[in-house]
């Protein structure tokens, strides 16, 4: 176990050998994990709130006195056919669970569904608990999402969009970062500054102007618009990994060009192997900002919905279903469309151990 | 600053080293400079262009040259308690409020997931950055709900325990800070960019300031804000732009773009979106965008000169 | 039609070159060049006659089967007609009118017509880009009044068409044929084709919990109050009954003493999706243009409308408040459909977002439609949406779209999915054999009295609440504003709030040369 002392006060001083202090070594790690688990449950609370919606439906989120979590309404099917909800009603001889068969303001008429009977009940309905089953997602929920939403093709089309993209933005970023980083250019701040100006303007101005050059080279209508820019370098990609490739120091690109290593040697053989977490965190960004795109879909493959993106096909549904009391459903597509991107990141979140930086420079 | 390795120099080189240099840098740049011209330039001129003119989306054909009467109806419109003046008061309330906070809260996240004693790092790390990958109009309405005065969470937690509950997206004064919860709740790629910068800092300098007797505070102080600094201004850079450009989660609370309740979300991009795409006015539009790319711009330019003090560029060429 | 491309492309190219000359710099040609569209981006997408894409151009000829078909593009999304079932529906309808088109045998050549959907709150944005771009479909519909507005001067004047066609115009209502019309050049921008009446939705199950006589489904009947007396329908017995309606937690209804407003859980009244002028009109015709034309005005029982509003949320608590509308216990804004709401206002479209499902334990089973209340001099007025198809005006194929669209008209499933009533015709024929069956699963045994529906139609407003005001867009957003603060803001000076308005609308007004 080494001890790279990390820069923050939690942490803690620490020293090795003594198995006190390794004890107190191992309080810390508790301490730290169960601080860093009560942080993330108070900050995914919202996704709780989204997970539980998901796996609800209309009869619970629109009822009063529900549980929070995901449960059914316990209901009694009466004679006539009709199903009464079970309400825990106080009687003389105890609580009892009875259906609701005539809710009123002063008088209710339950049913006894051990007897069959009609039982009044005076009182106000309102104040009794529903009777509730236990736990019981609806997992139905994302068999009806996966019903309605053609989600391998929208999965096929965005994950090829997203990969392709990807490629083409990584790639041309190193290139157009490294030329930044490491080369004297006249003029290169004024350069750099048109770089960041690229990205100011926001899109709702750019779209008509574009939307027209694609047009006239018949791109409106295929995934050209969504891809082909993106292999020539974007400026947060390019201004990141500028950043990044300046926290390098010089020593080890002058000790590979003094051995006689060509720049792109040098970027391959040196840069890169140290800016690994840089460049995954720049693909991570392009990937999930390819996934949620929404705008660029919507508008270059309208009418095309055999080419339609994940967030289109979302759309469609939202705006279906939001103000529609079935809500629920968006929030299990919307899980839905997330589980690849989280594994995603799950996966290459590794990049960002310690240990994979190249870190020999010594003075 | 004393531990961080001494700044390097470049041996001074011959013309012809420079020559060779310079189109060796210029080859790398070359995506970049044919994007720019091929797909970038052309729209962005047009913008500038079309600042100058009535343009009207539905008749293109009217298009007539107004010289700066776009840029003066602005200029009137901030004075006069119009739309140009709210829309900035309430973009600058809220870049106030939220990209402090966010960058303060994602380094220290950063921080604590870059953690050698906190286990489970994998996990603890993607639930942080999951919020990130739902998209942004589903996002915003999970917070609609999370939030709702009357049946939300946060509504029912706060009045279990006896507290007042706002209502948040319905009250003028509460949903601007709404949205920098539902902002926090996106931090995960600022604190991934953090993390990545982390991984440079070489941990002989940690020894370093160990063997100075530094504590962790020194350490965070010399060694880790120094180095991380490039990445940092990135992210400052980054928010101020994000905050410029935000737009779908306030249309996703008022799909009308007049940011209710009361004009309480209504962002310079809101009001730029009505006007290119409601009211039709572009060329109106795109002289309010070129005057945010002005601001931007300018603070850009103060946050670089500043950067000379305290960003610290370990590869720089000086 | 690719003329008009060049000479915006041009418009926008011209701009450029004038900054770029200006700025002293070169001016290289920077139009992209050649690279043609790769095979490979598309290859997923399978050609099938009901599906061509939208790039294809106006007027295009395409060759399928060995057979040239002329393309028809059909948008979809500025009104109804984005829901699932209904997105199903449009392309089975498309997929008949082009085998029916393949099979003509009157020598023209055959229509191939593609269909372009666009979620509703995108749909205005796509729009403007295709037009802008000079890449504008031909036939757009089904729209109303307002959807039109935002694309004031597109529409071609469909006259000479129906001429041309021979199109039998008199057999539908001079009051139907106007709201069709554009107000300034009074062109004719379409054919009256669904209509959507309004009247009040009741809750029966909310009703008989609380033991109260239902709502009159004829115009005059009288109401029987709790005591029974009988009252006259009016918006005031509505305040009333939907106070008695409002009830809390404790089961305390709005009239009592110690009833909780912040612990409520019915409302007695809901304008379901309403907006300014459609709540306003339901208490009365009226327009916010004065008789000169420029100046803005609120009449007297609209200004009552609003005060009815305005009170009903925040001093009666027989409305629910903005938050409370969005809650998940009013179904995010579908209020009717929660099963909370006793009344509301309703159009006939909103049978579309009818969610609730009676076979569910917690839904209400049973529901009605009552007539509009009457306004305080004894007026019924019954607020009513009108669509219709239009065909843009630089479309090359205008005759062409003109006949697909006569098709469109035609068929009575699709008008029931969009939730419509025929313009012509049988109506209450309709209703029973087309919107029904539709709710007979949903709510099995219930039967509604279409009969209120059609009754309305008689006393629908003129002019209509969407009618064209000047600066339309500006002027709409103008009113929204201020009437969204009415249910966010409590202890507003609504006297104030109107005449301010009316001053920033007189603005807009005369805003227009």
């Amino acid at each position: 176990m080494t001890d790279d002392a990390l820069p923050l006060p939690l942490a803690g001083s620490r020293r090795r050998s003594t198995g006190l202090r390794r004890a107190g070594f191992g309080i810390s790690k508790l301490g730290v994990t169960l601080f860093t688990a009560s942080l993330a449950m108070i900050f995914l609370l919202p996704l709780g709130y989204m997970v539980l919606t998901s796996v609800k439906d209309s009869d619970q989120i629109l009822a009063l006195n529900a549980p929070l979590w995901p449960a059914s309404p316990q209901t009694y099917a009466a004679a006539d056919g009709q199903t009464y909800q079970l309400y825990q009603v106080p009687l003389a001889d105890g609580v009892k669970n009875l259906a609701l068969e005539k809710p009123g303001r002063v008088t209710s008429t339950f049913i006894d569904p051990s007897t069959g009977q009609e039982v009044q009940w005076q009182g106000n309905w309102r104040s009794l608990s529903p009777v509730w089953s236990s736990i019981a997602p609806k997992l139905d929920n994302f068999a009806t999402v996966l019903d309605t939403l053609n989600f391998p093709l929208l999965l096929r089309n965005t994950l090829a969009v997203a990969v392709l993209g990807t490629i083409g933005a990584v790639g041309s970023a190193v290139l157009v970062a490294y030329g930044f980083a490491r080369f004297r250019i006249p003029g290169k701040n004024g350069l750099f500054l048109v770089l960041i100006m690229t990205i100011i303007l926001p899109f709702q101005i750019l779209l008509i102007p574009q939307y027209i050059g694609f047009q006239a080279v018949g791109w409106t209508g295929t995934w050209l618009p969504l891809i082909v820019p993106h292999f020539f370098a974007n400026a947060y990609n390019v201004f990141l990994l500028r950043q990044y490739f300046l926290t390098l120091p010089r020593e080890l690109d002058q000790a590979a060009q003094v051995d006689g290593a060509s720049p792109l040697q040098i970027l391959r053989l040196v840069i890169i192997p140290q800016a690994w977490p840089a460049i995954i965190a720049v693909a991570l960004f392009h990937f999930f900002f390819a996934w949620n795109e929404f705008f660029g879909p919507l508008v270059y493959l309208s009418g095309h919905p055999d080419l339609a993106t994940m967030t289109v096909g979302l759309q469609a549904y939202s705006a279906t279903y939001a103000g529609s009391g079935t809500g629920y459903l968006t929030q299990a597509a919307a899980l839905m469309a997330m589980v690849l991107p989280v594994a995603i990141f799950f996966f290459a979140q590794r990049a960002f151990m310690r240990g994979v930086v190249v870190s020999g420079v010594e003075k | 600053m004393a531990t961080v390795a001494e700044i390097t120099d470049t041996s001074p080189s011959s013309i012809s080293l420079a020559r060779r240099e310079t189109l060796w840098g210029l080859v790398f740049l070359s995506p970049w400079l044919i994007g720019l011209v091929v797909f970038t330039a052309l729209p962005i001129f047009a913008s500038l262009g079309l600042s100058f003119t009535n343009f009207n989306i539905l008749r293109p054909g009217d298009i007539r040259f107004i010289g700066l009467d776009n840029y003066t109806r602005m200029w009137n419109e901030l004075w006069s308690n119009g739309a140009v003046g709210q829309s900035i008061g309430v973009t600058a309330r809220f870049a106030l409020m939220s990209v402090p906070l966010m960058i303060g809260l994602a380094l220290a996240l950063a921080l604590l997931l870059n953690q050698k004693i906190l286990a489970g790092k994998a996990v603890f790390r993607t639930l942080f950055f999951m919020p990130v990958l739902i998209p942004l109009v589903a996002s915003t309405i999970v917070w609609q709900g999370f939030l709702n005065g009357s049946t939300g969470w946060l509504a029912q937690i706060l009045r279990a325990v006896g507290l007042p509950a706002p209502d948040w997206f319905a009250d003028p004064s509460w949903a601007l800070p709404g949205l920098v919860f539902l902002g926090i709740w996106g931090i995960g790629n600022m604190m991934l960019i953090f993390l990545a910068g982390l991984q440079a800092v070489p941990t002989e300098l940690y020894e370093a300031v160990k063997v100075d007797g530094g504590g962790a505070w020194a350490r965070f102080r010399h060694v880790t804000l120094p180095m991380i600094s490039p990445v940092l201004f990135y992210n400052i850079l980054i928010g101020v732009i994000a905050v410029a450009q935000y737009f779908t989660q306030a249309y996703t609370l008022d799909p009308t773009g007049n940011g209710r309740p009361g004009g309480s979300t209504f962002f310079f991009n809101l009001n730029l979106y009505k006007e290119g795409w409601t009211y039709n006015n572009m060329g109106y539009a795109s002289a309010l965008a070129w005057v945010m790319m002005f601001i931007v711009v300018a603070a850009a330019l103060v946050l670089f000169r500043t950067s000379a003090r305290w960003v610290f560029y370990a590869g720089s060429e000086r | 039609m690719g003329r008009t491309m060049f000479t915006r492309l041009g418009a926008v190219a011209s701009v450029v070159a004038l900054v770029v000359g200006a700025c002293g710099g070169a001016a290289p040609s920077t139009a992209p060049t050649s690279a043609a569209p790769s095979t490979a981006a598309s290859a997923g997408a399978s050609p099938s006659p009901s599906i061509v894409p939208s790039t294809a151009k106006p007027g295009q000829i395409i060759n399928i089967g060995g057979k040239d078909h002329i393309v028809v593009r059909w948008y979809v999304g500025l009104g109804s007609g984005t829901n699932p079932q209904q997105i199903a529906l449009q392309q089975q309808v498309v997929k008949d009118f082009n085998d029916q088109q393949d099979k003509r045998t009157d020598g023209k050549m055959p229509i191939l017509l593609s269909l372009e959907i666009v979620q509703n709150n995108t749909a205005t944005d796509i729009l403007k880009t295709e037009i802008a771009s000079g890449n504008a479909p031909d036939l757009i519909g089904p729209v109303g009044i307002k959807g039109r507005a935002g694309f004031a001067g597109q529409f071609l004047d469909m006259t000479p068409l129906i001429a041309n066609a021979q199109y039998d115009m008199s057999k539908y209502p001079q009051k139907l044929v106007d709201t069709m019309k554009d107000g300034t050049t009074g062109a004719l921008l379409g054919i009256p084709y669904a209509v959507y009446p309004s009247y009040i939705f009741f809750n029966k199950d909310l009703f008989d919990e609380a033991g109260l006589k239902y709502p009159p489904q004829k115009v005059g009947d009288k109401y029987t109050m709790p005591d029974g007396s009988k009252v006259d329908w009016n918006w005031d017995t509505v305040r009333k009954v939907a106070m008695l309606l409002s009830v809390d937690g404790n089961g305390k209804d709005a009239t009592q003493a110690g009833f909780d407003p912040s612990k409520q859980t019915q409302w007695g009244f809901e304008f379901q999706w309403t907006e300014g002028r459609r709540l306003a009109s339901a208490f009365g015709a009226g327009s916010l243009v004065g008789s000169d034309g420029k100046t803005a005005q609120f009449p007297d029982t609209w200004k009552s409308a609003w005060k009815w509003y305005y009170d009903g949320i925040w001093k009666d608590h027989f409305i629910a408040t903005d938050a409370q509308r969005n809650s998940d216990l009013l179904a995010k804004g579908n209020v009717l459909s929660s099963g909370h709401a006793a009344m509301g206002h309703m159009f006939q479209w909103y049978i579309c977002c009818m969610s609730a499902d009676a076979n569910k334990p917690g839904a209400f089973k049973k529901w009605d439609i009552a007539v509009m209340p009457a306004n305080s001099t004894g007026t019924t007025t019954a607020p009513i949406n009108i669509d219709t198809f239009t065909i843009t005006k630089g479309s090359p194929v205008a005759d062409r779209a003109f006949e697909a669209m006569t098709y469109l008209v035609g068929r009575l499933d699709l008008m029931a999915l969009y939730g419509g009533t025929p313009a012509l015709g049988d109506q209450l024929k309709f209703f029973h054999d087309v919107v029904d069956p539709t709710f007979a699963k949903q709510f099995p045994g219930n039967k509604v009295n279409w009969q209120v529906a059609i009754d309305m139609e008689g006393y629908a407003e003129s002019p209509n609440h969407e009618a064209e005001m000047p600066n339309y867009i500006k002027a709409q957003d103008d009113y929204g504003k201020v009437f969204s603060t009415l249910s966010t803001k409590q202890d507003l000076d609504l006297d104030k709030t109107i005449s301010d308005m009316l001053t920033t609308l007189s603005t807009d007004f005369s805003a227009v040369k």
